[in-house]
């Protein structure tokens, strides 16, 4: 009952946790960034960034709530959160890191379990990680089966420049991404 | 269905407009975005921000997410700096609030009081 700690907020789909889990890689100073969703049988979700990544002390301590590197807040709250989902819909997590090099976290879910939350607005978080000014590269890939999705961000900025900054054009590119996903999986 | 094509179209259309577009010293908000920041709704907060700059043919302003802000339960935040260099937290933000940051402060340089950190937490 983690997420009910937070007050009145709750993390209720799929796409805020993967959010929250994002935010680690940037606050870690990745500027390369790829998250992967394979959609099968099961649910694989890769997470692969270029940051300053974690010695064998650091990554066991990761998991824990009350550790955290940050300065601002005195409790780390993310893993944890990813954790508590893997086993809420009986899957598993792992995660790797190399201090100086990146860290690389593999989550499996049972999409299919009762105690899965909605997938949510996908487009939406890959605009939100895109923007954040430290961000050079995102690429996000939705396979289903045979099918797959990519979103590049350097493609992106490179076809909308300053544009991309735009509300209409964060509407837009939102929904793109979200047609995208549907195309090919039926539903969001 | 919007396709690379239609981004384009919008791409081109938002350029029209945009001419003489991002000054040198203008506002910047930051939107916090811990997990705090995202289970309290601020992806919403950012949207607004976006839209009513849009709406206001702002050209001064840029909106941006950052990490967590240290504030938790004042969730969700966003940083104001003003074309001064000035930092103003505002907390607590929803559509509504959001829209009146843009509306008084922005607009008319007229920072909003009560919904600043600093008079929440006193």
């Amino acid at each position: 009952m983690l997420n009910r700690s937070l007050g009145t907020s709750i993390m209720d789909d799929l796409s805020l946790y993967l959010q929250d889990i994002i935010q680690n890689s940037i606050a870690a100073k990745s500027s390369k960034i790829e998250c992967i969703i394979n959609e099968d049988q099961q649910m694989t979700i890769t997470i692969i960034d270029n940051g300053c990544g974690m010695t064998h002390e650091e990554l066991e301590k990761a998991l824990t709530p009350f550790y955290t590197t940050r300065t601002t807040r005195k409790v780390g709250l993310g893993l944890p959160m990813i954790q508590m989902l893997t086993e809420q819909t009986e899957g598993k997590f792992e995660i790797q890191s190399k201090k100086n090099e990146g860290t690389r976290l593999d989550i499996h879910l049972n999409h299919h379990h009762i105690d899965m939350p909605p997938i949510g607005n996908l487009g939406e978080m890959v605009y939100m990680v895109s923007i954040h000014q430290d961000v050079e590269e995102f690429i996000f890939t939705y396979r289903y089966q045979q099918l797959e999705y990519q979103f590049v961000l350097s493609e992106m900025k490179e076809l909308l420049g300053q544009t991309f900054y735009q509300y209409s054009l964060m509407k837009a590119v939102i929904e793109m991404i979200n047609n995208e996903i549907i195309n090919i999986r039926g539903v969001l | 269905m919007k396709s690379l094509e239609e981004l384009k179209k919008l791409r081109d259309e938002s350029l029209k407009k945009m001419t003489m577009r991002f000054v040198k010293d203008g506002f910047r908000i930051q939107v916090g975005m811990g997990t705090c920041g995202i289970a309290s709704g601020a992806r919403p907060i950012l949207a607004t921000f976006l839209e009513e700059v849009e709406k206001n043919e702002l050209s001064n302003v840029s909106v941006t997410q950052v990490g967590c802000m240290g504030e938790c339960a004042y969730e969700p935040m966003a940083e104001l700096i003003d074309d001064q260099g000035q930092s103003f937290v505002y907390c607590n933000l929803t559509e509504a609030t959001a829209r009146e940051v843009i509306q008084r402060h922005v607009m008319n340089h007229e920072p909003i009081l009560r919904l600043l950190l600093t008079s929440k937490k006193g």
